[in-house]
Order: C-alpha cells, then structure tokens, then sequence
C-alpha cells in the first residue's frame, strides 16, 4: 500500500494515495466570515468551489506553518458517487510517498467523543505513523457541515 | 523818687487793704451822717416843714370858705360901684381858685382817711355855701336888696358856714393824726434801716480787712518760699534734687511748678554733663596711652626702617643673581623650541600616512558592501532552485498518484516517480547547504563592514589628534620664541627694580627724619593731652558741687 505522509503538528501522518485526488500548492484561500476556526478558507477548482480543512487547527495545534511544503490535499466528499464533490485537508510537509506492506499489525486509536481521529496507529522503522482514514477522520458536526457545503444531501 | 515798682508787692498789697477800709469807712460814716441829716424828722426836715407852717398860716387856703365869706359881706357894706366891682372880682377868683383845689384834691389826693372826711363832711357845706351865694344872695345884692341880702347872709349862708368850719377842723384833725402816725413810723423805719447798714457796713469793713490780710499773706509766703528757691539756685552749689512744695493749683502754684519742671531740666543737662565729662576723661586717659603706645610704634618704626634699608640692599643683589639665571633659562627654551620644531614635522609625515589609511578603508568597506550584494543575488538563485525543486517534488506525487491510479500499467511510471523526487530531495538539501554558507558570508561580511567602520572612526579620531597635538605644538614654539621677549622685559625689569630699591633706600632715609618728626610732635601731642585731662578734672570739680 502507497501512503502519501505528512506532518499534522508533531505527528506523522499517512494517506493512502488510491484515496486523494489530486495534491496542490497551497493557494490562496478566502476564509467565509462566520465560518469555524478549523476551516482554513474556500477556493476554486476547475469552475467549483472547494471548502479547506485546516487539520493542525482541528486537532487542537497552531495554524499550519507557511512552509512551502504545506500543501492542500484534495479528497473526494464520501457519499458522493460520481466523485463531483470535493474537499481539501491542509497538512505541513507533504512531500514523499511510503511503501507500506498491506496487513501491517495496527493499533486501533484512542479518541474521546467529538475529537479527531487520525486513525490506527502502525510501526514505520524507528517511530510511529497514524493511518488517516478520510471517513472517520472528522467529528460528526464537521463532517455534517462538509457535506452541506458541498451540496451533497445527508 | 521812688516809683511804685519799687515797692514789694506785700507792701503794695498791705497799703492796698488798708486803703480800702478806710474808704469804705468814709463812706459808711459820710451815708450815716446824711441819712441822719436829711431824715424825716430831721433837721433839714424840720426847718422845711417849719417855714411851710408858717407861710400856711400866713395864707388864706383856697379850700376854706373864709376869705369868699369876708368878701361877700363887703360887698354888703361898700357902697362905690368900683370898689363893688372889684370886690366881686376878687370874689370869683376865690371860687374860681376853690373849684381848681377841689378837682386837685379829687384827682390827685391818694384814698385815705382825709380825703373820705373831705368828701364826706367838708365838700358838701362848702359847695352848698357857694351854690347860696352865687343863686341867691349875689341876685340880691345885684338887685340893691341889701337888707333882703343881709338877712340871708346871716341866717342861712351863716349856718352853712359854721357847718363847713367845724367839718374843716374835723378834717385836719384827721390829717394832722395820720401826718403824726406815718412820721413815728417812718422814724422807726429809718431808725432800723440806719442800725442794719451800720451792722453790714462794719461786717464788710472787717471781712475785706481779714480776706485781703490773709490773700496777701499767702501770696507773700508763696513769692518768699519761691524766691529763697531761686535765690539758692542762683547762689551756685546746690541741692538739685530738692523740690518746691506745690499745694495749690493757682498761678503760684503753676509758678512753682514750671520752678520744679526747670530744676529737674537742669539737673538732667548736670548729670550728662558730670557722665559726659567722666567718660571724656576716660577717653583722654586712653588718649594718653594710645599717645605712649605710638611712641613705641614710632620707635619701633624707626629700627623697622634700617631693615627694610638692608633688606632693600639684599633684594638689589638677588636681582641681579636672578638676572643671570633668566639668561641661562632663555637658552633652554630656545633649544626646547628647536627640538619642538622637529618633532612637528614628523608629526606632519604621520599626519599624511594617516590620510591614506582612511582613503584605504574607504575603498576596503567598499568593497564589503560589492560582496554584499553579491550574496544576496546568490540568495536569489538558491530561492528560485528551491522553487524548482519544490515543485518537481510536487509533481512527482501527483505522478506517482496517477501511476497507482493506473494501476499494473503505472508500476513502471512509479518507479521514475521516485527517483525524480528523489533528485528534488537532494537538490533542495543542496541548496539548504548553499544557504547556510551565503549566510555565514554575509554575516562576516557584516562583521567585516561594522570593524571597517569602527576602525575608520578611529583613523579619523587619531588623524584629529595629530591635528589638534601638531596646533599644539606649534603653540608651544610660539610661546617659546616669545618667552625671550619676556626674558628681556623681565631683565629690564630687573634693571627697574635695582633703580626702584636705590629709590626705596632713599625714601627710607628720609622716612627715618619724618619718624623723627613725627616722635617730636607726639610728645607736643602728649602734653596737650595732660592738659585737657587737667581741664576735663577742674569741669569734674565744678559739676560736683551740684547734688544730682
């Protein structure tokens, strides 16, 4: 399994690639007034409007640092058949890929209510790695508003 | 002559008393004479009333009907028509005269006891006498009826008369009573008025006689108490402290008071006089020692003269030692100066070499800043390959997502992915080597350019001080080449100084003849101090007579 692995604060975190649609520089983003701390802004791709997840913010950490490897990763909205709807996670240090032998012993996550869950956690050489899984990632509420923002009915 | 003046003034007030009592007692005994004289019932009185008695008696009175009857009864017995007139005539005169005293008695007579008696009694007989004769009996006797006439004459006009007589003796008897009782009283009267004018005139005799004696006697003892004050006042030594006793508030009084005020004005002024002259003495006493004291002073000053003459002398040689000393100083300074020059030219020769430091480390700091510059364009290059390698990085995840997106056929794609990302990875560690190094550069560089521009301070601080020592020492030679001209004025004054000390010599000479002179003269001041000494002691004696 090929991850795509990056930093969310001081944890590195891996994506399976088969899952992201596209990764781009972080472009300039237009925060809605009124919106929630953890959404970074909107921006548009290919004639539609994209809402950006800030993962430092929602997992409690600062800002993403401006880093020219902090990048946006563009998922598709889970539920969408057609895959027209997308979002993006914005992550520091988005810049290799790592060959991960399926079946790796995992740890599952320990995650109180209403917090975000980076996924299990499995061993790569010396340290840890957390496998991010789009779909439990995201408290109820944020998924909820993802979703809405989307234009994608629940 | 003597003149009034002249007389004290207690004789003066004695004849004064004396005089007026015996005026008054003059007086007194010339009103008592008169009032004796010219009384009722007195002398003069008496011969008036006298000779007016008798001229009375002598005279028919116009009130009584008497002298009318007489001529109404010639008229019975003459017979010449002339003679019968003027009869008649004198007749009418008497009633005429009768009626004027009648009306005189009613209007002028005061109310009394006579006049009601004649009003009473005597009036109406009288007029009824004359109412007879004029209605009927002068008819008849006009008529010729002498007899008819006679007969009336006799009876009626008779009885009527006869009425009137006794009414008129009634009527002075009544008068002569009240003339006898007014006289008793007015005697009585006079008699007690004459005994109380003789009391009171004798009571102010002697009133005036005790009051003048006793005013003139205290006046007299006041006048004497007072002179025999200013008389020992003017006899010289005496009591000043003594008072005149003042009792009373009148001018002597006064007097003796202004006395007093006078005594104590003079015992003031004696006793400044007496503190005045104490303190005089002691002042010439000081005098008299500050005259000894500049006796020796002038002593003194006379020994002091002959050192200062030596000491003059000493001076006039050490001027000339010091003279000589100033000469061998002036070639000192001259060789100083000589020495100064040469060390200032070197300093021009380090002046310039300093100069050329600072233009070197202008050109040096320069070059820094070039350096500068450079770094920094190569700051530019390393960010624009850093952006290169960035996004060769991206590029090959997408890659490497649309290889596995492609799956079976996308392994081989995959692979170059790798390396692709790989060669961005090393690039980008490159460049971060790069980075660092240009960073170090350009901190030394700074380094190099702070040091520069503190050294350049410095060059330019020391290149200040060569000016500033290099003005310095061009004052110094100054001062030295005109240190001879002061050398020469120092000689000359030197010079100045041995003529001043033979003058000094001189004066000192002459100083001692003035000392001489001047002992002279304090001894005259001496004696003439012995002298108010013995003046101020004869002043002393004098103001010591007086008691203050």
């Amino acid at each position: 399994m090929l991850l795509l692995t990056f930093q969310i604060g001081p944890e590195a975190v891996g994506l399976d690639i088969r899952r992201v649609r596209e990764v781009i520089p972080r472009v300039r983003l237009q925060r809605p007034t009124g919106g929630p701390a953890w959404l970074a802004g909107v921006f548009v791709y290919h004639g539609r409007v994209v809402p950006v997840i800030d993962l430092h913010q929602l997992a409690g950490h600062a800002p993403c640092p401006h880093h020219l490897s902090s990048r946006i990763i563009l998922l598709p909205v889970a539920g969408d058949a057609a895959g027209e709807h997308l979002y993006g996670i914005l992550a520091a240090q988005v810049a290799d890929l790592r060959e991960v032998p399926d079946g790796v012993p995992a740890m599952n996550s320990l995650v109180e209510d209403g917090g975000i869950d980076l996924g299990s956690t499995v061993a790569d050489g010396g340290g840890v790695l957390r496998l991010l899984d789009p779909e439990r990632m995201l408290p109820a509420a944020a998924r909820r508003q993802i979703l809405l923002a989307a234009g994608v009915p629940a | 002559m003597k003149r009034l003046k002249d007389f004290s003034i207690k004789t003066r007030l004695y004849g004064l008393v004396v005089n007026a009592v015996l005026g008054f007692t003059a007086t007194l005994g010339l009103t008592y004479w008169m009032a004796g004289e010219y009384a009722v019932s007195g002398p003069l009185y008496d011969r008036l009333m006298l000779r007016k008695s008798v001229i009375s008696d002598y005279q028919p009175g116009p009130m009584s009907a008497t002298e009318a009857a007489f001529q109404l009864s010639l008229l019975l017995v003459v017979t010449d028509p002339a003679e019968s007139r003027s009869v008649l005539e004198h007749y009418r005169k008497l009633h005429a005269d009768y009626r004027e005293r009648q009306e005189f008695v009613r209007r002028d007579l005061f109310d009394g006891p006579l006049k009601r008696t004649l009003e009473k009694d005597v009036f109406p007989p009288t007029d009824q006498f004359f109412r007879m004769a004029e209605e009927e009996f002068l008819p008849l006797v006009a008529k010729n009826d002498k007899a008819a006439a006679n007969q009336l004459f006799v009876t009626r006009m008779r009885a009527t008369y006869q009425q009137h007589r006794q009414a008129i003796d009634r009527a002075v008897e009544v008068g002569l009573e009240m003339n006898a009782t007014e006289e008793a009283d007015v005697k009585r009267k006079v008699h007690w008025g004459n005994s109380t004018l003789f009391l009171i005139s004798l009571g102010t005799v002697v009133l005036i006689g005790l009051s003048g004696w006793y005013l003139s006697v205290t006046i007299h003892n006041s006048a004497e108490v007072l002179l025999a004050r200013v008389r020992e006042m003017a006899s010289g030594a005496s009591d000043l402290t003594a008072r005149v006793p003042v009792d009373s508030r009148d001018e002597m009084g006064q007097l003796a008071e202004g006395i007093n005020g006078m005594v104590a004005k003079i015992q003031a002024v004696v006793s400044k006089v007496r503190e005045s002259s104490l303190q005089i003495l002691s002042a010439a006493s000081q005098i008299a020692a500050t005259a000894r004291q500049q006796d020796a002073t002038v002593n003194g000053l006379s020994s002091a003269t002959t050192e200062v003459a030596a000491a003059v002398r000493e001076i006039s040689a050490t001027g000339k030692e010091l003279s000589g000393t100033m000469n061998e100083v002036n070639g000192r300074a001259n060789q100083a100066a000589r020495l100064a020059s040469a060390g200032r030219e070197r300093l021009g020769g380090m002046e310039q070499t300093m100069q050329q430091l600072v233009a070197s480390t202008g050109s040096i700091s320069n070059k820094l800043a070039t350096i500068r510059e450079k770094a920094d364009s190569i700051n530019m290059v390393v960010l624009t390959i850093t952006k290169v390698a960035d996004q060769t990085n991206l590029l090959s995840i997408n890659a490497a997502i649309e290889a596995e997106k492609a799956g079976e056929f996308g392994r081989g794609f995959l692979v170059v992915a790798r390396e692709i990302r790989r060669l961005a990875d090393q690039t980008a560690v490159a460049t971060l080597d790069i980075e660092n190094i240009v960073r170090l550069m350009q901190e030394a560089v700074a380094t190099g350019v702070m040091q520069m521009d503190k050294f350049s301070d410095e060059v330019r601080t020391s290149v200040t001080r060569v000016g500033e020592i290099n003005t310095q020492t061009g004052q110094i030679i100054a001062e030295v080449s005109g240190l001879s001209d002061r050398f020469e004025q120092v000689n000359e004054g030197m010079r100045n100084q041995a003529v001043g000390a033979g003058q000094i010599n001189d004066a000192m000479v002459s100083m001692s003849g003035d000392i001489r002179k001047t002992a002279t003269s304090l001894e005259e001041f001496n004696r003439a101090t012995a002298h108010l000494r013995g003046s101020i002691e004869l002043l002393n004696q004098e103001v010591a007579q007086f008691k203050v």
